[in-house]
């Protein structure tokens, strides 16, 4: 036969000790959250230090760089300037042809029974021009000097301007030599920088 | 169980006090150490710059000497004071050591040009064609920057007459 549990306890009293429990419950739980976030909130603030650290010695890093770069700085200044004195040099004159090598370009080709009377150059923006007056024995002679100059490395192009056969028996001549626009004369060895 | 209430109801909102300030606590945390690491990426680039600096000024210092050359050599070659003696010195001296003769030198006006003063300068020489190659060679790679702009070359009874065009240049102060 089973027993029957009746409480003797008023209704009221059983309310307020059922809602007692639940506020110690929540009381609890609510200290268990904020221990959680005052726990999170200590890691969090540990783990910024690494960085903060590692930020510091970058600093230090790039102050120790920035005085090196500052006592060398002069240097760089100095490097400026003689690159700009450079620069006004080349743009002054780093255009001109290599005079010597033509004029040697032109000795050197010429064959015998040629003699050359006058030689005069003309300057353009695209070129350097010979404009070469002489008498040769022959018109084979003068068409093999422009053979000759033709293959050179230092000439773009040769032409006879005009040939003819004086009283005195020796052809007339005069031609047209363009110099190679790579032909340029170096003014400056360069500076390593 | 009033009293109960109250307290239940102050503790609540002390607690939701307390959570909303350590979240922004935690949530500011988070940020500052993702600023810090942004900071620190930018660290780390500009220090890599600044490594590429210093090695360019140590290179740079490293050759300090061959700067020191070539801030002469162009001093020498684009002088500041503007004295044509000095000039017709040294094409006489060419002269001399490429055994032509010197017959005139001729000086035009200073103009300017961007940085520099340039100065025309015609000259008449007689010699040998061999000696006008180790003239031109003199005056090409002379001290002085000397840009030729028109050579003529006439062979005449006494030998060949050369007419060099020139142009020659001064620092503009």
């Amino acid at each position: 036969m089973g027993h029957l549990n009746i409480s003797l306890l008023p209704y009221e009293y059983k309310k307020q000790k059922q809602s007692r429990r639940k506020f110690e419950i929540c009381t609890v739980a609510m200290c268990i959250i904020i221990g959680m976030l005052i726990f999170t909130y200590i890691i969090v603030r540990i783990l910024s230090t690494i960085p903060m650290a590692e930020l510091k010695v970058l600093n230090n890093e790039m102050e120790i760089y920035d005085t090196e770069i500052n006592s060398l700085k002069k240097y760089q200044d100095f490097s400026n300037q003689v690159g700009k004195m450079i620069t006004l040099a080349e743009n002054a004159a780093g255009d001109q042809p290599d005079w010597l090598k033509l004029f040697i370009a032109i000795s050197e080709t010429t064959p015998e029974g040629l003699q050359i009377t006058e030689i005069m150059t003309e300057n353009s923006e695209q070129n350097h021009v010979f404009s070469i007056r002489g008498n040769a024995v022959n018109y084979e002679t003068i068409v093999l000097w422009i053979k000759n100059l033709k293959p050179r490395d230092e000439f773009a192009d040769a032409n006879l301007q005009f040939s003819h056969i004086t009283p005195m028996d020796v052809v007339e001549f005069e031609i047209k030599l363009v110099a190679d626009g790579d032909m340029i004369l170096k003014l400056i060895q360069e500076v390593e920088q | 169980m009033n009293i109960n209430k109250s307290t239940g109801a102050v503790i609540l909102v002390i607690f939701l006090l307390c959570t909303a300030f350590l979240g922004y606590l935690i949530l500011s945390g988070i940020t500052e150490i993702q600023a810090l690491n942004k900071q620190i990426e930018e660290r780390k680039q500009a220090i890599l710059i600044k490594q590429r600096t210093l090695e360019q000024l140590r290179k740079i210092k490293e050759n300090a000497g061959i700067l020191e050359d070539t801030y002469n050599t162009i001093n020498v070659m684009i002088p500041a004071v503007i004295s044509t003696e000095n000039i017709v010195a040294e094409m006489q001296n060419y002269a001399n050591k490429a055994s032509v003769t010197m017959l005139s030198v001729n000086f035009g006006q200073i103009t300017q040009s961007t940085d520099l003063l340039e100065m025309t300068l015609n000259m008449s020489f007689s010699g040998s064609y061999n000696s006008f190659l180790n003239l031109l060679y003199y005056i090409l790679h002379g001290e002085r920057l000397v840009k030729v702009n028109g050579i003529q070359i006439e062979n005449g009874s006494d030998g060949l007459t050369i007419n060099i065009t020139a142009m020659v240049y001064f620092q503009a102060n």
